[in-house]
């Protein structure tokens, strides 16, 4: 069962051309990974998807729902997506308690009592059950970034994306996040993953695709990307960062 | 030269009572100030012509022209549309909507100084604009500027003495009834004086204590010194 569906989409900023025809499928329940030089247009295909920015034309669908700027819809869609920022992006005014249960008592309407039990539990997911009173600024970027990923798996979405989730980290840190994504992941959450982390891909990663000048110039198992790369560019890539 | 001290000091219940007044008119316009800045704010940045052309008129309108005219307006002119406000409810209506004006300037800077990033965060749950600005926006922009929204207070009343003109009965008003019947005119207004100025300061202990509670902001903060 397909769960994202990305037809022929083409994205402008002005005269430059990001996005040029775009197509690429995820089944329910699969791991992909996107990535390539910084300007190729991973991010920027990655913030379509729900829709922090807008297409110029082609279609996206989410388990069947077409991303649309209708604004009820796209409410509807974003709960049910959920996004992990570069920066973590957490609000410094709550408590990690009050970040992760935002979004359960604003959107979904969940009772006080019963968004607490949940994020507690998605807390506990990303081992940070301890910090549930403090605050992000009292926490390490590694721990805020797995606070962002339990954010959004309070949501009980149907998709997470990430937008490099490790590039703002420092070295040792980044392995306690992409841990918490490689359970996520095995534990059946589709996921497409924005990442230069190579490792992370090759042993979680269903499909890798591997975008070019705003194209997606190859796509594969990470067995096939990493053995034998199908075109010049990705294999100087593959060998540039490995 | 003769001073007579006694004379504002038997007649301080009657001048402290005009404080009393200011005070209240004080606590009214911040409650509805505050609430009409936040409107006039949301107009300000907002994408809707219509709500941004009302909003910007608003402040416009109430910033660049002086308050004391705008009082004479409410209680002078008004009535021409049968609308007749003793000078107490002319007084609170200039307040409140002049007030409010300075507060949507200041908190549409706080609004514009709030991290996109945290915006988007907000959205990417899937909350509409008006979640957002409520749980999100509005929280970080008040604790931004909530120093300058205090000046903004204490400014406002002192500068609510010009109400007097319209003899609705503050401070001042009461001040000049209380020359005008006993010419001692210095004795009267040093205490006049001393008034506002421990109203002025009772006012920063309490919005410095709301800054510490509510914001957390730190009653003074040590610059590093660069050498």
């Amino acid at each position: 069962m397909l769960m994202l569906d990305v037809k022929d989409v083409h994205k402008h900023f002005g005269q430059l051309h990001v996005l040029k025809g775009i197509s690429l499928q995820l089944e329910r329940g699969e791991t992909g990974v996107l990535f390539g030089r910084s300007g190729s247009g991973k991010s920027t295909l990655l913030r379509c998807i729900n829709y922090l920015e807008s297409i110029d034309s082609g279609e996206i669908y989410v388990d069947n729902e077409l991303v649309t700027p209708e604004r009820a819809k796209l409410r509807k869609l974003r709960a049910n997506i959920g996004f992990v920022f570069q920066q973590f992006n957490l609000f410094p005014h709550l408590s990690i308690l009050g970040n992760v249960t935002l979004g359960l008592k604003v959107v979904r309407k969940t009772p006080e009592d019963e968004a607490r039990e949940i994020a507690l539990i998605a807390l506990e997911d990303v081992g940070l059950k301890e910090k549930a009173e403090n605050y992000p600024e009292e926490l390490s970027g590694g721990q805020q970034q797995r606070v962002a990923i339990a954010r959004s798996i309070a949501m009980n979405p149907k998709m997470i994306l990430f937008d490099e989730p490790t590039s703002a980290l420092d070295p040792e840190l980044i392995g306690e996040v992409l841990e918490v994504m490689k359970d996520l992941s095995q534990q059946g959450m589709t996921m497409l993953v924005v990442s230069h982390e190579m490792g992370f891909a090759r042993e979680t990663a269903d499909k890798m695709f591997f975008l070019h000048g705003g194209k997606l110039v190859e796509q594969g198992p990470p067995s096939e990307i990493f053995r034998k790369p199908k075109t010049e560019e990705c294999r100087r890539f593959i060998e540039a960062i490995l | 030269m003769g001073l007579r001290w006694e004379v504002p000091l038997k007649n301080l219940p009657y001048l402290l009572g005009g404080a009393l007044l200011t005070l209240r008119l004080v606590g009214i316009s911040v409650v509805f100030g505050i609430f009409l800045g936040i409107v006039g704010a949301m107009g300000r940045t907002s994408k809707s012509k219509l709500f941004h052309g009302i909003a910007t008129a608003y402040v416009e309108l109430f910033r660049n022209t002086p308050f004391l005219v705008q009082i004479y307006f409410a209680y002078f002119a008004l009535p021409t549309f049968n609308i007749d406000l003793t000078p107490g409810q002319s007084a609170l209506l200039v307040m409140i909507l002049n007030t409010g004006a300075y507060m949507s300037e200041i908190i549409r800077a706080g609004i514009e100084a709030v991290h996109k990033s945290q915006v988007e965060s907000g959205y990417s749950l899937g909350m509409s604009y008006l979640q957002v600005f409520r749980y999100v926006m509005l929280p970080l922009a008040m604790k931004a500027i909530a120093p300058p929204l205090g000046n903004q207070i204490i400014s406002m009343t002192l500068s609510s003495c010009v109400i007097s003109q319209i003899s609705a009965e503050d401070l001042t008003f009461r001040a000049m009834m209380l020359e005008n019947r006993t010419f001692r005119s210095f004795e009267i207004y040093i205490v006049t004086i001393l008034i506002y100025f421990l109203l002025a300061e009772f006012l920063y202990i309490v919005i410095g204590y709301i800054n510490r509670k509510v914001f957390g902001i730190a009653a003074k903060q040590k610059l590093p010194t660069m050498i």
